[in-house]
C-alpha cells in the first residue's frame, strides 16, 4: 500500500497510509494530514486515489507546493516524489510500484461515475504511449554518393533520427534502414533487387550495419557514419 | 476480377453486391508473445476476403484470459463469415454493424457461460476489437483497451476510444494526456467481454477509401509505441505489410515488450487492381529504367 511520510528538517515527524479516496492536507486541524506551518493553507493540497494512481492537487493554496522542486497543480504521483509545503517535506513511497511488471497486467475495474461524463461525441482520446522507454539508441547518418534522379541531393547528409527510414519508391524498389537499440540494420522492402552492403548481397533479413559501410539499394549508395553506439 | 471468378457460383445474386464491394483488402496479422509474459494471451482473427479483423487481449488467472480471447477471436470470426455469406447472397438480413453486435453478444455469452461452468475459469474476461469492412464502410465494435487506427494521406488517427479508467480520467480532465504517461492506470480496463451477461460494446461505422490502412492492435503495441512512430512505420512500409507489422512488433519489444503484442493491417486497394501483376510490371519498368541495377 502506498503510504505518506512527513519530515521536517530531516526527522520523520508523521507516516500516512493512502487508505481512501481523498486526503486532505493543510494546517485545518479538520484536514487528515495536519501540518502546523504557518505559511500553509488551511486546505493545501488533496491526495486523490483513482484506480492505482494517486494524484497530488494543490488547492490553489496561497504559497503554493512543490513537487520535486516544481510548482504543482494536478499531477500523478510516482514512487518517491517528494511534496514541499512551506518547511515540511510529504514524501510518496508505493512499493506496489516497484513491482512495476504486475501493473501491466491487463485487469477489469469500475468505471469512474459515468454521471459526470458529457454524454454524447466527445472527441476520441487516445492515451498516449508510456513514458519514453528507457532503451538508449545509438547515433548514426548516411551520405548520399548516388541515387535516382529528383530524389536527393548528392552529397546529402541524412541524419537517421527516427526508428525507420526508407529509401526508394514504394511499390517498386525500397530499402529500410532501422533505429535499434543494437545499432542500424537494413532491410530489403521490396524489388528485384535485393540490396547489397560492400558490394555484397544482404546475408540475413535484417543486416546489422558498421560504421563505413556502403550500402546499395534502390537505386541509391549510401555511406553510412556509426556517430555514437549506445554502450553495453 | 478475382473475386468474380472465386465466387461465379453466386453470381445471380452477387451482382446488387458487386457494385458496392468495389474494394479488395490486404491483410496481415502477428501476435508475439512480448519479452516480459510467459505466456500469449492475446488472439487475433482476420480473413480478407469477407473483411473481417480482430485483435483480442485476454484477462484472469490460470491461462484462462488465453481462453477467453481465444474463445472471443473464434466465435466473431467463424459466425460473422456466415453471417456475412447471407448478406452477400442478398438473404434478408440486419446491417453489418446490427449483426456483427449481436454476435460480439453472443461471443459475451458463450465466454460467460464457459467461465461460469468452469471454476478455474472465474473471472475470466477478454477485450475485444472488430473491424466488418462491406461495401464502402467498416463497422467498428470494441470492448475495452485494444484499438483501431486509421492511416489516410499519410495520417494516422485513432477510431476508438478506450474503455479504460485512464481514459476516463483524461476524459474528466483528472489530468492531462501529457501526465498519463506516468499512470498505473493504463491496464485498467472498465469494461470487458464475458465478465457479466450482457456487456456494452462501443459501434462506429467510418468511411473506407483505396489506400487506408488500417491497424487493429493490443495494448502491448498502443502502449510502447509512440503513435508518431506507428504511423511512420505504417506510412513507409505500406507496401509491405507483414514487413510493417513486424517492424511495429519489434519496437514494442525493443522498448520493453511488457505485454503480449498482436497486430492486424488490413490495406484497402482498388478492386480488379492485382498488386502482384502491377509490381510484376513496376519491377520490369524499374529494371529497364535502371541499367546496370543496383550495384
Amino acid at each position: 500500500m502506498a503510504k505518506l511520510v512527513l519530515t521536517f528538517n530531516g526527522a520523520v515527524l508523521d507516516q500516512h497510509f493512502i487508505d481512501k479516496e481523498s486526503i486532505s492536507v493543510g494546517r485545518g486541524s479538520d484536514c487528515d494530514i495536519v501540518i502546523r506551518d504557518p505559511v500553509l493553507s488551511r486546505e493545501h493540497v488533496r491526495i486523490v486515489s483513482i484506480g492505482e494512481d494517486h494524484i497530488a492537487e494543490d488547492l490553489q493554496s496561497k504559497n503554493g507546493t512543490l513537487l520535486n522542486g516544481k510548482p504543482l497543480t494536478r499531477q500523478i504521483l510516482q514512487n518517491r516524489d517528494v511534496l514541499k509545503l512551506g518547511t515540511h517535506l510529504l514524501a510518496y513511497v508505493n512499493t506496489r510500484m516497484a513491482a512495476d511488471i504486475d501493473l501491466e497486467r491487463t485487469m477489469l475495474i469500475q468505471a469512474v461515475p459515468r454521471g459526470t461524463v458529457p454524454a454524447e461525441g466527445p472527441p476520441v482520446v487516445a492515451v498516449p504511449a508510456m513514458r519514453p522507454p528507457k532503451a538508449r539508441l545509438p547515433e548514426g547518418q548516411v551520405t548520399v554518393e548516388a541515387c535516382p534522379a529528383g530524389k536527393h541531393a548528392v552529397g546529402a547528409c541524412i541524419r537517421l533520427e527516427r526508428v525507420v527510414a526508407t529509401f526508394g519508391t514504394p511499390g517498386e524498389q525500397l530499402v529500410l534502414l532501422t533505429r535499434r537499440p543494437p545499432g542500424y540494420f537494413v532491410t530489403h522492402v521490396e524489388g528485384a533487387r535485393q540490396p547489397y552492403v560492400n558490394g555484397k548481397p544482404l546475408a540475413a533479413s535484417a543486416q546489422l550495419l558498421r560504421d563505413g559501410d556502403l550500402i546499395d539499394a534502390a537505386g541509391y549508395r549510401l555511406a553510412f557514419r556509426l556517430v555514437s553506439a549506445v554502450p553495453g | 476480377m478475382c473475386y468474380i471468378l472465386r465466387h461465379s457460383s453466386f453470381l445471380l445474386f452477387r451482382l446488387r453486391i458487386l457494385e458496392d464491394n468495389s474494394y479488395r483488402l490486404e491483410v496481415v496479422s502477428l501476435s508475439d508473445i512480448g519479452r516480459v509474459r510467459a505466456q500469449n494471451e492475446d488472439a487475433v482473427a482476420a480473413d480478407g476476403e469477407f473483411g473481417i479483423a480482430a485483435v483480442a487481449d485476454g484477462i484472469g488467472g490460470h491461462r484462462s484470459g488465453e481462453i477467453a480471447s481465444r474463445m472471443a477471436a473464434d466465435i466473431v470470426l467463424d459466425r460473422l463469415r456466415s453471417r456475412v455469406r447471407k448478406f452477400r447472397d442478398g438473404v434478408r438480413q440486419p446491417m453489418p454493424l446490427q449483426f456483427a453486435e449481436q454476435i460480439v453478444g453472443e461471443a459475451n455469452r458463450a465466454i460467460h457461460a464457459s467461465a461460469a461452468r468452469h471454476p478455474e475459469r472465474e473471472g475470466m474476461g477478454t477485450t475485444l476489437a472488430l473491424a466488418l469492412f462491406h461495401g464502402q464502410r467498416v463497422a467498428l465494435l470494441h470492448v475495452g483497451d485494444s484499438r483501431i487506427y486509421r492511416l489516410r494521406d499519410a495520417c494516422l488517427q485513432a477510431l476508438t476510444r478506450d474503455d479504460s479508467l485512464l481514459s476516463d480520467q483524461l476524459e474528466l480532465g483528472l489530468i492531462a494526456a501529457e501526465d498519463s504517461r506516468g499512470s498505473h492506470n493504463r491496464h485498467l480496463v472498465t469494461q470487458a467481454l464475458g465478465i457479466a451477461e450482457t456487456v456494452s460494446v462501443r459501434l462506429n461505422e467510418e468511411s473506407v477509401r483505396t489506400g487506408d490502412v488500417f491497424l487493429l492492435c493490443t495494448d502491448g503495441l498502443s502502449d510502447l509505441v509512440e503513435a508518431a512512430d506507428i504511423q511512420l512505420i505504417i506510412d513507409s512500409l505500406k507496401t509491405n505489410l507483414s514487413l510493417a507489422a513486424g517492424q511495429l512488433v519489434q519496437l514494442a519489444n525493443d522498448n520493453g515488450g511488457y505485454d503480449n503484442i498482436s497486430v492486424v493491417l488490413v490495406r484497402v486497394h482498388e478492386a480488379g487492381v492485382q498488386p502482384v501483376r502491377r509490381n510484376w510490371f513496376a519491377r520490369l519498368l524499374a529494371r529497364l529504367a535502371s541499367p546496370g541495377g543496383g550495384r
